[in-house]
């Protein structure tokens, strides 16, 4: 097997699994307690634990490329592990964003909102005497997008489902008034989204070139470097660009058309593409380092797998936004 | 080194300072954050100069006498009779007793949980009267705290000279004892504080868990205790990315939590022996239940687990290490600062008391009728123990998946590998679904988020879904190892191979499977879609083929080989009685008619003990005995090891088996107590039995820390086992193999083996190749 | 990857002067300009959630076979990314699909009250 050369691979120790969760821990901490302090002390030390974690691979002085762990027998053999370690990873994004998908759809199968209104036309009919079967009042109170026709539904159940029922007691909106209602109602609105999904597409095809670069055998190693550096560099912009645009459309989001995270839909907006936001983020993160290393001339087609392993996870961040983007943003 | 040495010095210190200021914590005014009791929390002024008079307080009390007691705020430098309002307030807190308004006063104090307080009227006083009755039993001390603030207006007028914001506060604290109370001190002792008990124990428990550590510290190596040697040896410890050392890492972090979690186990149970008892509050009753819960799942079985799949793994398929050890340090270090996280609402008072499953809505609301504040770090750490099992997930799949040695192909890979790869894929692809219902639970208590909250058209059972997509494989995912362990442990004992080796495995992955498809029975009364119900009550049920597939074969083994009597045999022999007894109660749930009879009665709680504690536990103490020799090179003491068995398997059978009678009758989980005189009898029984096979684990640590110097020399292959972990020398180098071994076949090693017993006559497949 | 492209690959190649990964880039770009322009077409419920369901599924494939490399890569990665698809659909299936009709959802003769009229569907 592969792995038989170097012996001690992976038995150094290392302080930056405990440094990292000490982090973790802290920011948690800060974060359950309203603390910024604590977060951010948190965050420094989780950013010190990484740090220490990369710091153990950074020499570059040629350790780096005693060649990584190939697995053996079905069903990965002959794969590096860590390519077989990426793809188990993203099994577990999948889940994630399902998970997220799948508690979204929920809430837009508006199933307490209908329940709700079954009651109510039924109480109508049987005690205001409102014409009409339950089925066909619920129906005359949402358009053909499923979005709530106020007036309409009011009219048809004689009066008692009026506005106290489409709004809390504190005036916040208890019916879901989605994201894309304000969204596609105004191209200004929508733009930022729109911008930021091809800036997503071509960041992905950025990586796949760097990839390409790095891999290309033809090339000096200096000009080699510096296009995987060049390629990398606008990835990284362009995710920049991708979280600038967002906050800002948040931000307008919140402020001109009080869609605000008090709100349920809100709160499945703002959590499910912050959640991408911060996947956005830590690739950023990843790819400063991996900057880093181009920069110093660290990249040759032999250790090019890295930019591979990483572009699995940036392209798996653009799949889940090729998702987000219409069920959040356009539907 | 020495840099090292200033590192984990410094560490220590930190660690030192946090446990000094823990006491602090209660006692300050505006709590812990949001995480303490909340004093008033209308003004963030410091501590200050305020004076707080308590009138009328008596020297000891009289059961149900009501006493008149008159509280005063003052403070010369901050102005308020010349404001018309706000001038004070004040928080009153008793730990026992009830309040009402004095005369006159009714406007002007308000109760509050565990006391009284100002009402928007009553802001406007610096004094206040209030009543105050005492609790109908004598032999306690009431313990009293009183917070006062004196205002100064609506921050009008002067600021104080010492420069604060025109409030300040003051403490007065005493304690009153009952009559009997001042008898002598044996009644104080019956009835100190459970909560102080608690913290008690635990620290007491730490203390000795150090003890024991730093002795382990000096048996390594006698000449090397200083300073010096200690820095290092803990540095070895804590940067470790062994999985062996990793592994030790997390038994012994289980080991401590087990204990901890039975200590929670026993007050509520002291708790519920008798009817109408006051030995816990409440609001202390459900804080203990909710981390014994937590601990023993998240802290005690799925940590054990870790520990002998990490150790045992790679060893069994002949890898060096695992795949990423870094990745496996990480995720232990992020288990154990999740426990810090559970249990920091405990330090402060506020214990979370939303149970293991924690329900919404009840879990996203604070205040007086939501969960305690202490849920919020709570929630928290479960969000950390989900990035740990998420991190020891990837790890282990892809291990088993890329690094088996030759010889080791799917088929012929041991058992107990099986299961952990079994039960990992099944927790790594359920728990992003408690990740993110935990997210949005924590954002919910954080940030204001609606999730859960039905009044904005949230969806609590939502919270339900999401927690039982999870929680479901999460049982088996605490099972299906303890499967894995019982298959190795009787085959070795029964000298022969494992009997239908492919229809364990298959039942297994069908155990997989079926789980994902069945967390509905959870919520059968929950109101639920209908046509869901009745899937999942299918589903359910065909559960108990695969799990019968797995016990006739276990039954077959046995009955073709010849059975050795060793401790860790008689655990999975245990095993065997106890998990199909709990899987045939279990039978009655998935029926939607019985369980909305039977659900949150004690039944369930007979139910789950039963294949929890029967079932994993059993599994994992025999675990225990079975790896204790390739870890140590030393077996366990056989003698202590029955004792251990015997006391430990009553004391289980007679602390679980009188809950089936109990829920039957209809008595309710997760109440403090009951008021019904016929349940004492058999609820003080399980008491007994409950703190007696507490108890009886204190043998197993006694044997555990014996053995390490003074057991028996094992060598390779104490038992006889085929698979590789038995091939390398105990206990193993690092790494683990200098070779990369190749294994041969169950059949073959065990057909060279003396033949015995009945079987083996009649049965061919011990016989052929 | 790249430099071991075969078939039809290798065609497109010599045929355009640019790989594989720049057409996909390319017919990305214009599929997410269609879903964007779907949108304001004023088209029908329907309509709309049709082309952006399909729009989707060309993108995710787009991305997942090409970009993630899955095309060219073993078999057995595809099998690795897509198993827990299975997972995802169940939980879809349990947890996004379903209603609690409860009462109002069963049939009329499993309401307390029921007297012997099959008519009625309310409880």
């Amino acid at each position: 097997m592969s792995y038989d050369d170097h012996d001690d691979h992976g038995h150094h120790g290392s302080w930056a699994p405990i440094i990292a969760s000490l982090g973790t821990m802290m920011f948690l901490y800060g974060f359950s307690e309203a603390s910024m302090g604590i977060t951010a002390i948190g965050i420094a030390v989780l950013t010190w634990g990484l740090f220490t974690w990369w710091k153990g691979d950074l020499p570059f002085d040629g350790s780096e490329k005693m060649g990584e762990l190939v697995a053996f027998g079905t069903p990965f053999g002959g794969m590096k592990i860590r390519k077989a370690g990426i793809w188990l990873f993203l099994m577990s994004e999948v889940m994630i964003f399902g998970s997220f998908f799948g508690a979204y759809m929920r809430m837009r199968s508006n199933w307490n909102t209908h329940w709700t209104l079954r009651d109510k036309a039924q109480e109508a009919i049987d005690t205001l005497g409102a014409e009409g079967t339950v089925d066909s009042i619920v129906k005359k109170c949402f358009d053909d997008h499923h979005h709530v026709k106020e007036e309409a539904c009011e009219i048809a159940t004689n009066g008692l489902v009026n506005n106290s029922f489409w709004v809390a007691a504190d005036g916040v909106p208890a019916y879901h008034h989605v994201a894309a209602e304000y969204i596609t109602a105004d191209f200004m609105t929508l733009l930022p989204g729109a911008i930021n999904t091809f800036a997503l597409i071509l960041s992905s095809f950025t990586v796949v070139l760097a990839l390409k670069a790095a891999k290309n055998t033809d090339l000096e190693p200096n000009v080699r470097n510096k296009k995987v550096r060049n390629y990398l560099a606008m990835t990284l912009a362009l995710g920049t660009l991708f979280l600038i645009l967002k906050l800002w459309e948040w931000n307008h989001l919140i402020h001109d058309y009080d869609f605000t995270i008090s709100t349920l839909a809100g709160s499945f907006f703002y959590v499910t593409t912050g959640a991408h936001g911060i996947h956005v983020f830590v690739g950023l993160i990843f790819i400063t380092y991996f900057i880093y290393k181009a920069h110093i001339g660290g990249w040759d087609p032999n250790n090019a797998q890295s930019i591979e392993y990483y572009g699995l996870y940036w392209h798996f961040v653009d799949l889940a936004w090729v998702v987000i983007f219409p069920a959040f943003y356009l539907y | 080194m020495n840099k090292n040495k200033i590192r984990v010095m410094s560490l220590l210190f930190v660690i030192f300072i946090a446990l000094a200021a823990t006491p602090q914590i209660t006692s300050y005014p505006t709590g812990l954050g949001a995480n303490g009791n909340p004093g008033c929390t209308c003004h963030s002024g410091g501590a200050g100069t305020t004076t707080v008079i308590v009138d009328g307080m008596p020297d000891s009390f009289t059961a149900g006498q009501s006493y008149e007691l008159n509280i005063t705020v003052s403070n010369p430098s901050i102005a308020g009779a010349e404001i018309s309002s706000n001038m004070g307030g004040f928080r009153l807190f008793a730990s026992a007793g009830t309040f009402s308004a004095g005369d006159g006063f009714t406007d002007l104090v308000q109760e509050l949980e565990n006391g009284m307080t100002h009402t928007e009227l009553g802001n406007d006083n610096r004094s206040w009267t209030v009543i105050w009755t005492a609790p109908d039993s004598e032999g306690q001390i009431v313990e009293f705290t009183v917070h006062g603030n004196a205002v100064n207006g609506n921050a009008v007028g002067n600021s104080p000279p010492d420069g604060q914001s025109g409030d300040a506060w003051g403490t007065f604290e005493t304690s009153v004892p009952g009559a009997a109370a001042l008898g002598g001190g044996v009644a104080m002792i019956e009835q100190a504080e459970p909560f102080e008990v608690a913290i008690a124990a635990i620290t007491f428990g730490i203390a000795l868990f150090s003890l024991m550590l730093v002795y382990v510290f000096y048996r390594n190596n006698p000449e090397g205790f200083n300073l010096n040697g200690l820095t290092k040896w803990l540095k070895k410890w804590l940067t470790t990315t062994d999985h062996k050392e990793v592994g030790t890492l997390y038994f012994v972090y289980s080991f401590l939590f087990l204990l901890i979690g039975g200590i929670f186990a026993m007050l509520f149970r002291i708790q519920l022996s008798v009817a109408n008892n006051d030995f816990l509050t409440q609001d202390q009753y459900n804080s203990f239940f909710t981390l014994h819960g937590t601990t023993m799942i998240f802290l005690a079985a799925m940590p054990m687990i870790a520990a002998f799949a990490n150790w045992i793994i790679p060893l069994q398929i002949g890898a060096k290490d695992l795949a990423f050890p870094r990745v496996n340090a990480m995720g232990f270090w992020m288990l154990a600062f999740a426990s810090i996280l559970l249990y920091g609402g405990v330090l402060s008072g506020e214990g979370a008391d939303i149970t293991w499953t924690m329900y919404a809505p009840f879990s996203s609301s604070g205040g007086e009728k939501g969960a305690s504040a202490g849920t919020t770090l709570f929630v928290a750490g479960i969000v950390m123990l989900g990035i740990s099992s998420t991190l020891s997930g990837v790890n282990f799949i892809a291990t088993i998946m890329t690094m088996r040695a030759p010889g080791v192909t799917w088929m012929k890979m041991p058992l107990f590998t099986w299961s952990v790869f079994v039960a990992n894929a099944m927790l790594y692809l359920s728990l992003p679904a408690l990740i993110i219902g935990t997210v949005y639970l924590f954002l919910d208590r954080t940030i204001g988020t609606v999730f859960y909250d039905a009044a904005y058209g949230g969806d609590p059972i939502l919270w339900a879904h999401l927690f039982w997509f999870f929680g479901h494989p999460e049982v088996y995912v605490v099972i299906v190892p303890a499967f894995g362990v019982v298959s190795e442990v009787l085959a070795t004992s029964a000298k022969r191979s494992i009997f239908g080796y492919r229809s364990m495995v298959y039942a297994m992955a069908g155990i997989g499977v079926l789980g994902f498809i069945v967390w509905g029975h959870h919520m059968l009364t929950s109101g639920m879609d209908p046509t869901l119900r009745l899937v999942m009550m299918l589903t359910t049920m065909l559960v108990a083929i695969p799990t019968g597939v797995k016990i006739f074969n276990w039954l077959a083994t046995l009955w073709g080989g010849s059975l050795v009597f060793k401790t860790h045999t008689l655990w999975a022999l245990g095993f065997l009685v106890t998990f199909t007894m709990g899987g045939i109660s279990g039978m009655f749930f998935p029926v939607a008619g019985l369980d909305t009879h039977f659900h949150d009665t004690y039944f369930v709680v007979a139910h789950f003990h039963y294949v929890l504690v029967g079932g994993t536990i059993f599994g994992m103490f025999s675990a225990i005995y079975y790896w204790y020799p390739k870890a140590t090179g030393r077996k366990l003491d056989e003698k202590l090891g029955l004792l251990h068995f015997v006391i430990t398997f009553v004391a289980m059978n007679a602390t679980f088996w009188p809950m089936h009678q109990l829920g039957i009758e209809g008595m309710p989980r997760r109440y403090h107590t009951y008021n019904v005189d016929s349940w004492t009898e058999l609820n003080s029984f399980i008491t007994i039995s409950a703190l007696i096979m507490g108890s009886a684990q204190l043998i197993l640590a006694w044997n555990l820390v014996r053995s390490y110097k003074y057991g028996e020399e094992s060598g390779k292959d104490p038992w006889g086992g085929w698979s590789l972990e038995w091939t390398t020398s105990s206990p193993p180098p690092t790494p683990s193999f200098h070779e990369i071994p190749t294994q041969g076949d169950a059949n073959i090693h065990h057909s060279a083996e003396p033949k015995g017993g009945l079987f083996s006559k009649m049965w061919k497949g011990s016989d052929s190749k | 990857m790249g430099e071991h492209q075969t078939g039809w690959q290798k065609w497109l190649h010599d045929k355009t002067g640019q790989d594989v990964y720049f057409w996909n880039f390319v017919i990305l770009m214009i599929f997410t300009a269609i879903e964007v322009g779907a949108v304001y077409l004023s088209l029908t419920y329907g309509a709309t959630v049709f082309a952006l369901v399909s729009v989707g599924i060309v993108k995710f494939f787009g991305i997942a076979a090409f970009f993630m490399h899955l095309w060219d890569d073993e078999r057995e990665l595809t099998y690795t990314f897509a198993f827990p698809f299975i997972f995802v659909i169940i939980l879809f299936i349990g947890i996004a699909f379903t209603s609690p009709g409860s009462v109002m959802g069963l049939p009329a003769w499993c309401s307390p009250e029921f007297i012997g009229s099959y008519s009625s569907t309310a409880p």
